[in-house]
C-alpha cells in the first residue's frame, strides 16, 4: 500500500507493507537517528514526534501515520546549529555512548513545548520512557533545565 | 513485522464491525497492543481512528470520553479537572509520556488486560462503556469486563460527575513497569460516616474486580476508625494469582498496604475539602 508522509517538513510517497512499523519506514528513508532497539515499547530509542507528540515508532503502524507530520531529532537543529536542548546536552556531558540521545531529545522537545518551566521531578517523570544506561539521567536533567531556561529567555 | 494482508480505515462503525467479524481481524486504535502481538495470524488490521469517537464532552450528570481519546489528552483536559489532582497523578503513573501519547481509552479497556491501570481507575469512578456489536449498547464497565463481547467496538466511556473522595494506588517494580497490583477507592461520606464505598483491585494479575464484601464492611462506619482495620479485611478476601511479577500471597499483602494508604489519602482530602 502507498502512504504519504511528511518527515521533517519533507514530503514522501512511500510503498509499504500493511503491517510495517514507522521505525522501519523511517530507517528505509534514511533517518538512521531513529534507533532500532527493543521493539517492545520499552526503551524509547525509536522516539519520534507524530503531529508534535512524542511516540514510539517501533509500535506505530506506518499506515496509521499516513497523511501526518513526523519529526525526528534532525528537525530540531537549524542550519547546522544545534537546538538549545542538543547544545545543553553536549555542554553538560549528557551524551556518553549516545545511542539513546536522539529519542531523548525528541521527548524533551515535547516536554518543553507543553511545560516550558518543568521541575527536576517533572523532567525525570517524563524521561522514564527513555532508557539511558550511561548517565543516570543527572547530566541530562541538568541539560533540560538549562535548555528550558534558555528557551524561556529567548 | 506482522504479516498483514490489509490495513483498512473505515469511516463507519457498522463497516468496521463487519470487517472485524472476519477471521484474524484486529482493531487498531492507539496500536500499541496490536503492534506487539506475537502471533502470525493477523490478516486484517482495522484502524478505528477514522470513526471519530475522540474527545471529552460534559453531558451534565456525566462526562463522555470518546474511545479514541489518548491518555495524554485526559491529563490536560479542563473538564476532567473535576476529578482533581488524584486523577492527574494516577494517569501520570501509566507507562511513559510516549505511551500516554499513543494509548487510547478504548484500547486500554478492550483487551480486558489485568494490568490496565485505566480500567481500575474508571471502574472505581463507576463508569459505563458504550459499544457497538450490531447495535449500540451501554453497560457498566464491570459488566463489560466479564461479558463476552468478541468483535465489539468500544465507542465511548461515560464517567459520572465526581462525588465524594477517591484515591488510586499502584505498586510496580520500576517507574515504567506494569503494576504488580493496582487499587482504587471511592468513598462518599455523610456526617462522619461512610455512606457509600467502591473498592477495585486490578493487576491481581487477573482483570480488575470490585471488592464488594470490603465495601459493605465500610458502609455506616467512621472513616478514621476504619483506616487500620480495612487492610486486614481486604487481605483475607481479595482473590490474587501468582505470575512472574509476584506471588498471590505477596499481592494479598500489597492489597492491604495499598488500601490503607488510599484510605489515608481519602481521609486527608476529606479533612481539607470537607463533606462532598
Amino acid at each position: 500500500m502507498k502512504v504519504e508522509l511528511t518527515v521533517n517538513d519533507k514530503k514522501f510517497s512511500v510503498e509499504i507493507e500493511p503491517g510495517e512499523m514507522l521505525l522501519e519506514t523511517l530507517r528505509k528513508l534514511g533517518y538512521k537517528s531513529v534507533k532500532h532497539a527493543c521493539s517492545t515499547a520499552s526503551c524509547g530509542a525509536c522516539t519520534v514526534q507524530l503531529d508534535g507528540k512524542a511516540v514510539l515508532s517501533c509500535t506505530t503502524f506506518t499506515a496509521a501515520a499516513d497523511g501526518h507530520e513526523i519529526k525526528t531529532v534532525e528537525a530540531f537543529s537549524e542550519n547546522g546549529k544545534l537546538s538549545p536542548i542538543q547544545q545543553a546536552i553536549l555542554e553538560e556531558g549528557g551524551s556518553q555512548c549516545g545511542f539513546c540521545i536522539p529519542g531523548l531529545v525528541v521527548t524533551a522537545e515535547n516536554l518543553l513545548d507543553e511545560n516550558p518551566d518543568p521541575t527536576k521531578e517533572e523532567i525525570l517523570d517524563n524521561l522514564k520512557g527513555n532508557l539511558c544506561r550511561c548517565t543516570g539521567y543527572e547530566s541530562q536533567t541538568r541539560a533540560i533545565l538549562k535548555a528550558a531556561k534558555e528557551r524561556r529567555e529567548k | 513485522m506482522l504479516n498483514v494482508k490489509e490495513y483498512v480505515k473505515p469511516n463507519k462503525v457498522e463497516e468496521a464491525y463487519e470487517i472485524g467479524q472476519m477471521p484474524n481481524a484486529f482493531y487498531v486504535s492507539g496500536g500499541l497492543m496490536v503492534a506487539q502481538l506475537k502471533i502470525s495470524k493477523v490478516e486484517h488490521l482495522i484502524d478505528l481512528k477514522s470513526l471519530g469517537y475522540e474527545g471529552i464532552e460534559d453531558q451534565g450528570k456525566e462526562i463522555k470520553i470518546g474511545a479514541n481519546t489518548k491518555i495524554s489528552a485526559l491529563m490536560s483536559d479542563k473538564i476532567l479537572l473535576l476529578y482533581g489532582q488524584p486523577f492527574r497523578d494516577a494517569l501520570k503513573e501509566i507507562g511513559s509520556m510516549q505511551i500516554r501519547n499513543m494509548a487510547t481509552v478504548g484500547g486500554s479497556i478492550a483487551f480486558k488486560l489485568g494490568w490496565s491501570d485505566l480500567t481500575t481507575i474508571f471502574m472505581t469512578l463507576n463508569s459505563k462503556v458504550e459499544f457497538y456489536d450490531g447495535s449500540f449498547r451501554k453497560e457498566s464497565l464491570e459488566a463489560y469486563l466479564v461479558g463476552n463481547h468478541k468483535g465489539a467496538i468500544i465507542t465511548s466511556l461515560y464517567v459520572p460527575k465526581p462525588s465524594g473522595f477517591w484515591a488510586f494506588e499502584k505498586f510496580s517494580k520500576s517507574t515504567f513497569d506494569i503494576a504488580t497490583l493496582n487499587l482504587g477507592i471511592k468513598i462518599d461520606i455523610q456526617g462522619k460516616k461512610i455512606k457509600d464505598a467502591r473498592i477495585v483491585v486490578g493487576s491481581r494479575p487477573m482483570i480488575s474486580e470490585r471488592q464488594e464484601e470490603v465495601e459493605n464492611f465500610l458502609i455506616g462506619k467512621e472513616l478514621n476508625q476504619m483506616i487500620d482495620k480495612v487492610g486486614d479485611q481486604i487481605e483475607k478476601i481479595v482473590k490474587c494469582g501468582t505470575d512472574i511479577r509476584a506471588s498471590a500471597e505477596y499481592r494479598k499483602a500489597l492489597s492491604k498496604a495499598l488500601l490503607t494508604k488510599a484510605m489515608r489519602r481519602v481521609e486527608d482530602e476529606s479533612r481539607v475539602n470537607g463533606q462532598r
